[in-house]
């Protein structure tokens, strides 16, 4: 059993990761692949010619290397915003001492159950009325905040040893030395995590950047993306050429940080 | 020492942010759009055209823009999908910062209508006397878009539905365009012996509530009552479990069951790509993907009607038209602006320009005929079809503001019937959440 389990397992893990690997590889190659070939199912996929002609076609509809930079400026906002108000927020839910940090802490999660379309059309009003239509800011703004980091944060805070804590306060360790000089280094993998998510959800963001922009140097290249084909009159080869375009700055952060993201998602898990 | 770096740490991150943030914002704020009320016009044009569509009508607003130079400038920005132009718009309205002219599609006129945020287009024009012939719009389309008998909006990227075969499945079955069969039964029987004649399925759809709108309009029958809510009153009920369309769907369905027809679920391009690789004979498809199936297809292959019986039924035209918004058209140059954009839009040039460019049909009647005169066997069939359509009151569609709705239960409804169940009980429980979603539609638009 056992060497048939160890024979096996290869050819698994071979079928799964074709499973996974088959619609990235669909979609690199399928974007230098004339538009007649795509439309033939996948021998359509055999490299017999190459054109560049999807990647011209994609750029002439919208301005992708600008709006590229857009979600970049918006990832790294965002990530970095929402990044320093969840550490202090689960710092002073953890290490606070504050009367109601219980009750606090489930207002927090509460907000995590209100799907965000609701919140939106508030959001919109709040962004035109203080007049920010129309800008980068009013893409990443609103979420500045994430009831999602601040419970990963403070859960990772949370397993901190409380012995560590009581001698660094002994010493005389202050409270913003203490956070960046003993618990943001321990918490590195949670950190790691954290910033892998809110950059996947602030690249991916599409309705609220559609919404709050007017104009298409204001965007973020998901809704450049989504002008690439219409549903009657698909051009598959543009959306290939667009979508593979958009998607190497988040697979090479992926792979930069995909073992931090591991551990980070399943710590805690065992406690 | 250390406590003051790890201070200046925070500091200095917290400051990086909030000077971003400050200097986005000053560069926007310089570049924000103002609308002068005297002299140059500037009108705000929210579209959902995307892909190749989109070159076109950026192409049209250009050159409207540099033949009335210093007078009228149209902005034309892309705001998504239909719907997303339509949740817009509802945040835009209690924001109180509307565009002065929007492209919305076939499904959410009513909505527009009801909303009663739109100036008619017809009124509109006459009102700004800007020359516009409405009579020599294409029965068909002026129906599908007028209530009352008055354009609320301007159509200009109107479609229609066709059947798209592919030549050799045609000499397969020892047919030709001219003894294709014009019902459901027909297709159904033909479909059965392109699958005996070639081993592949006869037909192909891929699963949308559009056809089965069409088929019931092709049927001859209302939709919605009374008269597919384009008289005085709103529509009240939907017709989806009548006798005729249980027997269109149950032989919809036997195809299905028999592999003579092949399900692609919901995806439209995998039912191009399915007539494109010989997986199905023929295909139901929207006149506007004429190009993208004219790239994808290797053989030859024809453009024939949509199935069509008695003389009532008829194919409803689709696609999408241009409101005006009143809010915004303060002023009288405004809104002679906007009149002469619409006319524009809806001119025989810029629809004869449209047609050859997309595939979307044009909407006026000299428009059509100088189109025919340039056009290839295929684009002459469709160009046919909607010159033939009667003007019928089944034809022209049901217009409801609960149509999308009602299209989110059909969906799953359909899905169901191609895999087997039970036609009526399917569309008979449809029909019972229909009248609820219209009812409940009505009463939050006040009617």
């Amino acid at each position: 059993m056992n060497r048939l389990g160890r024979c096996l397992t290869p050819v698994y893990l071979t079928i799964v990761v074709l499973l996974i690997a088959f619609p990235i590889l669909y979609a690199y190659v399928g974007a230098f692949r004339p538009a007649a070939a795509l439309s033939g199912g996948l021998q359509g996929l055999l490299p017999t010619s190459f054109t560049l002609h999807n990647f011209g076609r994609a750029l002439s509809r919208a301005p992708l290397f600008l709006q590229l930079g857009n979600s970049a400026i918006v990832t790294v906002a965002q990530t970095v915003l929402q990044l320093l108000t969840s550490v202090f927020a689960a710092y002073a839910l953890t290490f606070g001492k504050l009367r109601f940090a219980k009750i606090i802490f489930g207002v927090f999660l509460v907000s995590m159950m209100i799907p965000g379309e609701t919140t939106i059309i508030a959001n919109y009003l709040t962004i035109r009325s203080i007049g920010l239509y129309d800008t980068l800011v009013a893409v990443f703004l609103p979420f500045g905040a994430s009831a999602v980091t601040i419970f990963l944060l403070r859960q990772s805070f949370a397993s901190f040893p409380a012995e560590i804590h009581e001698a660094a306060v002994l010493d005389g360790v202050g409270p913003m030395t203490f956070l960046w000089k003993f618990l943001l280094p321990l918490s590195r993998p949670t950190i790691a995590a954290a910033v892998i998510t809110s950059a996947i959800a602030a690249w991916n963001g599409y309705l609220w950047p559609l919404l709050i922009t007017d104009s298409p140097d204001k965007r973020t290249v998901q809704a450049g993306i989504s002008q690439m084909a219409d549903s009657v009159g698909p051009d598959i080869g543009a959306l290939l050429a667009g979508s593979t375009l958009v998607s190497i700055p988040m697979i090479i952060l992926v792979i930069i940080g995909q073992s931090a993201l591991t551990r980070g998602l399943t710590e805690g898990a065992s406690k | 020492m250390t406590l003051t770096r790890a201070k200046r740490f925070a500091i200095s991150s917290g400051a990086l942010v909030v000077a971003t943030a400050l200097a986005l914002t000053g560069c926007a704020s310089t570049s924000a759009p103002e609308k002068p009320s005297a002299g140059p016009v500037t009108l705000t044009f929210w579209h959902s055209a995307e892909g190749a569509t989109a070159e076109t009508l950026n192409t049209i607003v250009e050159d409207f823009n540099d033949a009335h130079k210093g007078k009228i400038t149209v902005k034309a920005t892309y705001q998504g999908k239909y719907d997303d132009t339509v949740a817009k718009l509802s945040a835009s309205v209690q924001a109180g910062d509307l565009p002065d002219l929007v492209q919305i599609n076939d499904v959410n006129t009513a909505f527009m209508i009801d909303s009663g945020l739109i100036d008619p287009a017809q009124t509109l024009i006459k009102d700004a006397k800007v020359k516009y012939d409405f009579d020599a719009l294409v029965p068909a389309v002026s129906s599908y878009y007028s209530v009352d008998g008055s354009l609320s909006s301007m159509p200009f990227q109107v479609s229609q539905p066709a059947l798209f075969v592919r030549n050799d499945v045609l000499a397969a079955t020892a047919t030709t365009p001219k003894t294709f069969p014009t019902t459901v039964s027909g297709l159904a029987k033909w479909a059965e012996k392109a699958k005996a004649a070639t081993g592949k399925a006869g037909l192909t759809f891929h699963i949308n509530p559009w056809w089965f709108e069409e088929l019931t309009a092709g049927a001859g029958i209302e939709y919605c009552t009374p008269d597919n809510g384009r008289g005085s009153k709103p529509a009240k009920a939907f017709t989806i479990a009548d006798d005729t369309q249980v027997k269109q769907w149950t032989e919809l369905q036997k195809l299905f069951t028999d592999g003579a027809a092949l399900n692609v679920g919901t995806d439209f391009s995998a039912g191009v790509n399915a007539l494109a690789a010989g997986q199905a004979g023929a295909f139901f498809s929207s006149s506007g993907a004429l190009g993208t199936v004219t790239t994808a297809m290797t053989t030859d292959w024809s453009v024939l009607p949509f199935p069509v019986e008695g003389k009532k039924g008829g194919v409803a035209p689709g696609g999408n038209s241009v409101f005006a918004l009143k809010d915004s058209l303060k002023t009288d140059t405004e809104r002679v602006a906007a009149a002469k954009f619409l006319a524009y839009l809806g001119s025989d040039k810029i629809q004869e320009q449209s047609f050859a460019a997309t595939g979307f049909l044009p909407t006026t009647a000299p428009a059509l005929k100088e189109s025919k005169s340039n056009a290839n066997t295929r684009q002459t069939a469709l160009l046919n079809q909607l010159a033939n359509t009667s003007d019928s009151i089944a034809a022209a569609g049901c217009l409801s503001g609960a149509l999308q709705a009602v299209r989110g239960e059909l969906t799953p409804a359909m899905e169901k019937i191609v895999r087997g169940d039970d036609v009526k009980s399917t569309l008979t429980a449809v029909q019972k959440s229909a009248s609820g979603l219209v009812a409940d539609y009505n009463e939050r638009a006040g009617q």
